[in-house]
């Protein structure tokens, strides 16, 4: 890890919705170059959590900063150079899966087609494929969302339930493609309810339940952290 | 209303100069279409999730009135979390609003008028409403007629508003000039064409001809119809234009280079 500036940081993170408290004063960072995992069951609040990051959700008290900046201080709302995966990933179901990464990439148009070509393949994706995501299975769907969220390298990546609906080998892939991103100094918040899967991956797992942290998974699930960026 | 009153209007209709707007509506229609990286994705626009992406997103944006929650919708507004884009969705979703809010104004008020009997759909052929229930008794189909048109106008005007959006959502990466280009010559397209198709479709409705749509356009005299009609075609030139420079040097940005 290095000594940069935290790229996500939570202060007092709050959430209400409907009358209900889904997140309750959460305080985080995640540092260029770390992996946070968020463990717990399902609707624990992790999404929201993520949805909060991503500028998606409106905090209804806390700040959220994201590359340096408020997200309240952000026209719209929403941070840019963000990657991020849902659950499940969100893509037209009409168009193939090119079509799909390549509308997306067109919005920022920092990607050549054949790049995008290329990170079809990295996710074992015939990019030639005329098959249209709506008849895609539930995995390749997952590598698709997955191609989409790190296509463009982002400086902040959010990944919600990555290896939903993988196989070993799909599973293996998202892990090697965790550590390039965080190789190169991505900050990652990962979501998810395995945690043997995802403290394969992370530097630091934190247990997330009913909206609130209550601390960090077992230490020794937890792998090394990656070395100090140049 | 037969078969044969319809081919004679139809006739009518053609032998005008009407063919022009038509001819230069369905041209720009079709530059529209062929810009288009999938033809498709108008057509997709108006069934499937892109008019939310390109009509909620911008509202969402312009308003953030509450939390985003549709995946493809976030994928989208994340992507399009830069402060340029920002600025343009902010025009395009401000003229969106105000397009809604005057066409929803317009087709309120005529509704309410024609309801009440303070407008006649005759009223610049025949002179004056008190003709209403004569013409209502006389011609029952004209009511569901004009109805029918606030309906076509309301479904046309709407789709092609996504059409310009999404089209100039397509262009703004040119540069804000290219955006303006694009938002000004397609909305002066937007309105000739309303005007033409609107217009044909109720010239060519037997005893239709003076509609309550043709007094409620800026089309009011014969010299402001005639000049606008050939606007689709200036329109179309401009537009084409627009789109040709858009695709040349320097102004089209290199696949892999950053706007």
């Amino acid at each position: 890890m290095t000594t940069e500036a935290p790229r996500i940081i939570l202060q007092g993170v709050h959430k209400r919705y409907q009358g209900r408290d889904v997140v309750h004063g959460i305080d985080l960072t995640v540092a260029p170059g770390e992996v946070v995992g968020l463990i717990g069951p399902n609707g624990c609040g992790k999404t929201t959590l993520l949805r909060i990051v991503a500028g998606l959700v409106q905090p209804t008290a806390g700040t959220v900063t994201v590359g340096g900046r408020q997200l309240a201080d952000l026209p719209g709302g929403v941070p840019e150079g963000l990657g991020v995966l849902f659950d499940p990933p969100g893509l037209l179901p009409h168009l193939s899966g090119f079509a799909n990464l390549s509308m997306l990439a067109s919005i920022r148009r920092v990607m050549t087609d054949t790049e995008v070509r290329a990170w079809m393949q990295r996710v074992r994706l015939n990019p030639d494929d005329k098959k249209r995501v709506g008849a895609y299975s539930q995995g390749m769907v997952q590598r698709l969302g997955i191609a989409q969220a790190l296509m463009e390298a982002p400086d902040v990546l959010l990944l919600d339930e990555p290896t939903n609906a993988l196989d070993p080998d799909g599973v293996e892939l998202v892990a090697s493609l965790i550590g390039e991103a965080q190789s190169r100094g991505a900050a990652i918040l990962v979501a998810s309810h395995y945690l043997e899967e995802v403290s394969r991956v992370c530097t630091r797992v934190l247990k997330i339940a009913e909206g609130r942290l209550i601390g960090a998974a077992r230490e020794d699930l937890v792998r090394t952290p990656a070395p100090e960026l140049p | 209303m037969t078969t044969r009153t319809i081919g004679v209007n139809l006739g009518v209709a053609l032998g005008g100069r009407r063919w022009l707007w038509l001819v230069g509506g369905l041209a720009g229609l079709w530059l529209f279409a062929r810009h288009l990286t999938n033809p498709w994705d108008i057509v997709m626009s108006a069934t499937q999730q892109n008019p939310v992406t390109f009509v909620v997103i911008p509202l969402y944006l312009f308003l953030q009135p509450a939390d985003l929650l549709n995946p493809w919708q976030s994928l989208t507004a994340l992507r399009l979390g830069s402060t340029r884009v920002w600025w343009w969705t902010h025009v395009a979703a401000a003229g969106l609003l105000a397009g809604l809010l005057a066409g929803g104004l317009a087709a309120a008020a005529g509704i309410v008028a024609l309801a009440s009997g303070r407008w006649s759909w005759r009223w610049g052929r025949f002179g004056h409403l008190s003709e209403y229930p004569a013409v209502l008794a006389r011609e029952p189909w004209s009511v569901p007629w004009h109805y029918g048109l606030i309906a076509l106008g309301f479904l046309f005007g709407g789709l092609w508003a996504v059409g310009v959006l999404r089209l100039a959502l397509t262009l703004w990466w040119q540069g804000p000039w290219m955006a303006w280009l694009a938002v000004v010559t397609l909305g002066l397209l937007t309105v000739a064409l309303s005007n033409t198709v609107l217009q044909g479709v109720v010239w060519w409705l037997p005893g239709a001809q003076f509609s309550f749509y043709y007094h409620w356009t800026p089309v009011g005299s014969r010299t402001v119809s005639w000049t606008l009609g050939y606007t689709p075609l200036l329109a179309t030139v401009a537009a084409a234009a627009g789109l040709w420079m858009a695709d040349q040097p320097p102004w089209h940005a290199p696949q892999g280079e950053a706007p």
